[in-house]
């Protein structure tokens, strides 16, 4: 029974590997059967879920922010319509 | 053509501070930022002429920036050396592959403000530089607005198969990395 149980249930590193899998594209019907009865039984997949999903809203949001202060570009602009002017 | 060329540069003058800061907080490197910020507005003068005024300058200059930026990443990915992937965050799982419970146990106080918190997101920003370059190059280009993964996986010839891959370890790495940094202190910043 044991072994049987060992080749169905998916360990954590598969379970994680799906679950990222699914922000991408859609998991197959056995591939979801198998990270949703993970999930009924391991803490630590459940929480990774909640982090990964927020990582991702996170890493979107992140596209758009820019973190350094703002410079000053008074020489590149400079730079620029030398080029410009020079085309 | 002189009205065009007056016409980015009025652009120029408005709005290289906002690119720049933009592409040097994706490219780290100065002079990189530079030619690609120079690169954007000569293109963008290449092809004014595609340009509909209901979009706003600012929004076009931007996606011809991010296009930029997105084959600098390219370039990235192709130069640094291959890396196995497989073995990152395997500190992560016990033999059997069960997360060990020092790393599944740790929770998150994940509430809206945190998503638009300067000190977090500048956390975030270290931990997706702390990641090694043919992941993090992966991950910027990923996110650099919305790019779907199947242009990603074009663009640097690799399966989608290996793109999941890399994408699952660099979120187990940046998941340790901001909980050394961040949610294991209890900042409450």
């Amino acid at each position: 029974m044991r072994r049987l149980m060992n080749a169905v249930m998916l360990h954590c590193l598969k379970a994680t590997y799906l679950i990222e899998k699914s922000n991408d594209a859609p998991l197959g019907i056995v591939e979801k059967a198998q990270l949703n009865m993970h999930l009924s039984i391991c803490n630590g997949c459940r929480n990774y879920l909640k982090q990964n999903r927020f990582l991702e809203r996170l890493l979107k949001r992140h596209a758009h922010t820019t973190l350094t202060a703002k410079q000053d570009t008074t020489a590149l602009e400079v730079k620029i319509l030398d080029e410009l002017h020079g085309k | 053509m002189v009205a065009a060329t007056d016409e980015i540069s009025s652009w120029v003058k408005a709005y290289t501070a906002d690119l720049y800061a933009y592409t040097l907080s994706k490219v780290e490197n100065k002079l990189t930022a530079e030619d690609i910020v120079q690169n954007t507005f000569l293109s963008a003068l290449e092809s004014l002429h595609r340009f509909e005024s209901k979009s706003g300058p600012k929004t076009w200059l931007f996606s011809i920036l991010k296009n930029k930026i997105a084959d600098y990443y390219r370039q990235k990915y192709k130069q640094v050396e291959n890396f196995s992937v497989s073995d990152a965050a395997d500190g992560l799982f016990d033999e059997n592959g069960r997360l060990k419970a020092s790393y599944s146990s740790i929770q998150w106080t994940t509430d809206e403000e945190l998503l638009d918190n300067p000190d977090f997101i500048q956390a975030l920003h270290l931990c997706i530089e702390a990641l090694p370059k043919k992941m993090s190059t992966v991950v910027e280009l990923k996110y650099l607005d919305g790019t779907d993964s199947q242009s990603v996986c074009q663009k640097l010839e690799i399966s989608q198969a290996n793109f999941w891959q890399i994408m699952h370890r660099a979120k187990l790495l940046l998941k340790t990395c901001l909980e050394n940094k961040w949610f294991k202190s209890g900042s409450i910043s």
